[in-house]
């Protein structure tokens, strides 16, 4: 096997798919070929590194199911505490109340801008009796308020923003 | 009663969110982080579905996280929540971990940020996802010679942006 053929087997040696019937000749050519063994070798440690990144912990699909019971209609919007140290449960819950203020915050943008739909629920137009649209976006708001306080922008800053006008 | 728009957000949000929080926090290490980024990800997809709906949803929104997550981190000018996490913990060597996790992900978003996107994404499917490369071919509409060339490129730039990391770990054993 020369190099160039190795190279071709690298990829799936390295995604883990590496077929039974290469693998001799793979391994042949690594004993062989130290240029291609420091090669491979390096790239493997690279991958390993990625992986030893933490990855999450919210990923119990039982919790996840559980905690999506939310009720879409009222978007009642909550903020998130910082390391509450709760586990699993408590961050899909935090997830999910970032879903919630997701969508009461689109209910109220749309309703601001004057775009809101007729079968909008019946208590977000209450917003509007005292709201004052700067024409502001709730994208844009929702950037400055991340801006404002990155890692922690919340629902309130972006509703604040977009009133504001900055 | 709910919207047709709110529904919609709500299904998408039910399906992927796992996923996208899970591809943040792995890259960005903070929790209200990758909560942040959720939520810059799930606006931008609302606002995408308006115009056209991706044919292949976790393909887009696994682009869209990482490019956004690869954003957060060169963006950071602080390390007040890295000193926030090592205030909470218990112990130099908690610290220690800490700060070479922080490293090692600046270093790996450095990395991401000089692949493009369809290598970047191509490296997170096959890494953090374990999908197999006709998977990858199939959700990003390339062939599987592309695919694994895109991951040997991938694992490349990685593999030089990392170099300083390497006499601080064990040898790598054959797959």
């Amino acid at each position: 096997m020369s190099c160039d053929d190795f190279e071709m087997l690298m990829a799936d040696a390295l995604g883990g798919e590496l077929a039974d019937s290469d693998r001799a000749q793979f391994e042949g050519h690594l004993a062989f070929c130290a240029t291609c063994r420091g090669e491979y070798q390096s790239m493997v440690g690279a991958v390993e590194k990625m992986r030893s990144l933490p990855g999450s912990s919210l990923v119990s699909e039982a919790v996840a199911r559980e905690a999506i019971s939310i009720d879409v209609g009222e978007g009642r919007g909550h903020g998130h505490g910082r390391g509450n140290g709760r586990g699993s449960r408590s961050g899909m819950g935090a997830l999910y109340r970032y879903a919630a203020c997701i969508l009461f915050a689109f209910g109220a943008g749309y309703v601001l801008r004057g775009e809101a739909r007729s079968e909008l629920p019946v208590d977000v137009p209450t917003i509007t009796e005292t709201a004052k649209p700067t024409g502001v976006t709730l994208e844009t708001a929702l950037v400055s308020a991340h801006r404002k306080k990155p890692g922690g922008s919340s629902l309130s800053m972006a509703m604040t923003a977009m009133f504001s006008g900055n | 009663m709910t919207t047709p728009l709110a529904n919609f957000v709500a299904t998408r949000f039910e399906q992927h969110a796992q996923d996208v929080y899970g591809w943040a926090y792995r890259l960005l290490g903070r929790h209200h982080d990758a909560l942040d980024v959720v939520q810059d990800v799930f606006l931008r997809w609302s606002k995408q579905c308006e115009q056209e709906v991706p044919s292949v949803p976790r393909g887009w929104l696994r682009r869209v996280t990482v490019n956004r997550a690869v954003d957060v981190v060169r963006g950071r000018r602080s390390d007040r929540g890295l000193v926030d996490d090592i205030a909470e913990a218990d112990g130099a060597a908690v610290a220690d971990r800490a700060i070479d996790e922080e490293a090692l992900r600046a270093d790996v978003a450095a990395a991401l940020n000089r692949l493009t996107d369809v290598q970047r994404v191509v490296l997170i499917a096959k890494v953090y996802d374990e999908m197999t490369f006709a998977q990858i071919a199939a959700e990003h509409g390339v062939s599987m010679s592309t695919a694994k060339t895109h991951y040997l490129r991938a694992v490349r730039v990685v593999r030089d942006r990392l170099r300083r990391w390497d006499d601080r770990d064990t040898t790598p054993e054959i797959a």
